[in-house]
């Protein structure tokens, strides 16, 4: 007797998968709708789960994308604190596809969600996107945490702002491959401008105002139609471009939902793993990579979340970027790759001539730690 | 124990050159002072490998052990923000402090928190010897801030000094710019000596001009350094400062 189910591949039976399979042997890409290689430029945008490919991405020779470096003054240590080189661009943690859509639009000054002054009741209104720090310092709203120390004047953050947006603007125009993780749906924003923050007002930097903020859980059409936005524009700034979309397979740290921490973490996993499978059904240049089903899957019994059972341990990062390198690059890494800091814009010569002559950051964790 | 309750020692590199001058041109008084030059030996380098010259602690030791009561003025390592920010960098930035404004052109923003942890990273010796020298001297010392930056690029030009072949390669960078690192600079040897209960006296006022630049008259013809006249000022002010905690005790 015949039946569709007769002649599927092995990847289609969990036994021969999944159950009868050693948990390091465990492969559920099936095939990789493209391919990079070494000259690929590659760029990435998330959260603390992005920053892990990143690291990756360096350490095996990749070409991971920076347009925004630090100074050639600024140590690799400092650098890093400051934000520089953990992403693309020094945009910090992207938690959710508003933020991502938003960003692209304050890149080029487009569209609702550019930040821009917007009509309220009583005349032309500024978005809410320069908090007030410690010490009268400023924060930059859209990025609160990649300025330890705040910025000294609303001048200098609005200098370093525009500074930010080019880069950008040039990441997005010079990549190849756009890897992001999609992170949370809950957001909050400014009611009257839209905009949305990666943390809540008040938990680093500003004020949180129940009559000018608002919290939005987003629903998987948000998304969707956040992601169709976003692969459009980009479309439109760089007609090559490939994206790539993961969701990160860490649970929440807090929810503003109402509903337990648990059960919130289910619906945020499943929104983004069902609009990412959207979007990469209805886009040739938009692939899914199953980072979240490699780390989260049955098969792993749980080791590949430490003791907090939120971090991810390096033994499951380590298979998501093996299978990842497997399908995408098509090398088998046989070594853990050694980290190395992307690369400078030169090196620190000049003071040294002068003188001559005479961990990964996750800002979400602020949560966990209120400000009094 | 010999009585020598008015000697003031002064430690320090490069900036002591002016108060020495200063000194030796008394006719009274001069004497008065002895200096420490750190970069010099036996006391070159002041820090190796993270530990102070054993050689000038030793010297701190015998002048504690022989003199009651010594004073002691430290002026270490205080050309720092010159090696930073005397030239422009092949990578042009600005950095921007709440004292001068300034409208930059195509150069790199480093942001002032930033540029602060940059230099606290690159001063950590200078503030390591502060420090140590700290823990050595019970009482009567003080750190005197280095002498600002001078405002004229021209002139700098014209006197480069051993920075002669970078600013001819790279130019002088903008007074407001080489101001705040200088600033920055300062404010962190503040901040050591507040930890270290060391008295930070800062620049006599007479020889900074309204805009917090070096005085006209203290110039010499350096880019970095005061002349004879700033190191006078200085004495004096270090004399007035140890002849009034002695009538206050």
């Amino acid at each position: 007797m015949s039946h569709p189910y007769k002649h599927l591949p092995d990847h289609a039976f969990w036994r021969s998968s999944v159950g009868d399979v050693l948990p390091s042997q465990v492969d559920p890409v099936v095939s990789a709708p493209f391919v990079i290689d070494k000259s690929t430029k590659i760029a990435t945008a998330g959260s603390c789960f992005a920053q892990h490919i990143a690291r990756h991405l360096t350490g095996h020779g990749f070409d991971f994308l920076v347009t925004e470096q630090a100074h050639p003054l600024v140590s690799q240590q400092l650098a890093t604190k400051f934000g520089y080189g953990t992403f693309t661009a020094r945009y910090g943690n992207i938690y959710t596809s508003r933020q991502l859509l938003q960003l692209l639009h304050r890149a080029y000054g487009t569209g609702a969600l550019a930040g821009r002054s917007s009509q309220g009741a009583n005349g032309p209104r500024r978005a809410d996107d320069i908090w007030m720090g410690a010490e009268n310092t400023f924060v930059d709203a859209y990025r609160p945490l990649i300025q330890p120390g705040g910025f000294q004047t609303r001048a200098e953050l609005l200098a370093d702002r525009e500074s930010h947006l080019a880069c950008v603007r040039r990441a997005f125009e010079e990549l190849d491959v756009f890897i992001f993780t999609l992170r949370l749906t809950e957001c909050w924003g400014d009611k009257t401008t839209g905009a949305v923050y990666p943390l809540c007002p008040g938990v680093a930097g500003g004020t949180f105002n129940a009559d000018e903020h608002f919290f939005h859980n987003l629903g998987v059409h948000e998304v969707v139609a956040d992601l169709r936005e976003f692969a459009d524009l980009l479309a439109a700034r760089n007609a090559e471009a490939k994206v790539i979309l993961t969701v990160s397979p860490v649970p929440l740290v807090a929810t503003a939902s109402g509903q337990h921490v648990l059960s919130a973490t289910t619906y945020s996993n499943s929104v983004l793993r069902v609009a990412a499978e959207t979007l990469t059904n209805t886009r040739a240049n938009v692939a899914y990579f199953p980072s979240y089903e490699i780390i989260t899957g049955q098969f792993s019994r749980g080791k590949y979340f430490a003791e907090d059972l939120r971090s991810v341990t390096e033994e499951g990062v380590a298979h998501v970027m093996r299978l990842f390198l497997k399908h995408f690059a098509g090398v088998e890494p046989q070594v853990e790759p050694q980290w190395q800091a992307p690369k400078a814009q030169q090196s620190n010569s000049f003071i040294e001539k002068m003188a001559h002559v005479v961990d990964v950051n996750c800002d979400e964790e602020a949560l966990d730690q209120p400000s009094s | 124990m010999q009585d020598q309750r008015a000697k003031i020692h002064v430690i320090g590199h490069s900036h002591i050159a002016a108060l020495g001058a200063a000194a030796s041109i008394r006719e009274e008084g001069g004497d008065r002072f002895a200096f420490f030059e750190l970069q010099k030996p036996p006391y070159k380098p002041a820090i190796s490998g993270g530990v102070v010259n054993p050689a000038l602690l030793e010297r701190i030791t015998a002048i504690l052990e022989s003199i009651e009561n010594p004073a002691f003025a430290l002026s270490i390592g205080g050309a720092f923000h010159s090696v930073v920010a005397l030239a422009n960098h092949p990578s042009p930035y600005y950095v921007v402090g709440p004292w001068l404004g300034y409208d930059p052109g195509s150069e790199q923003l480093i942001p002032f928190s930033l540029m602060r942890e940059v230099m606290r990273e690159k001063m950590s010796w200078q503030l390591e010897v502060i420090r140590t020298i700290a823990d050595v001297l019970p009482q009567r010392v003080i750190n005197l801030q280095p002498p600002p930056p001078l405002p004229d690029a021209e002139f700098i030009k014209e006197s480069p000094g051993v920075y002669q072949e970078v600013i001819e390669a790279h130019g002088v960078m903008p007074a407001e710019v080489r101001y705040t690192v200088w600033r920055i600079q300062s404010d962190l040897f503040e901040e050591a000596c507040r930890e270290n209960d060391i008295e930070f006296l800062h620049a006599p006022p007479a020889t900074v001009d309204d805009r917090g630049f070096l005085a006209r008259e203290a110039w010499r013809a350096d880019p970095t350094h005061g002349n004879a006249w700033y190191g006078e000022q200085v004495l004096q002010q270090v004399e007035r400062y140890f002849e009034t905690r002695k009538r206050a005790s």
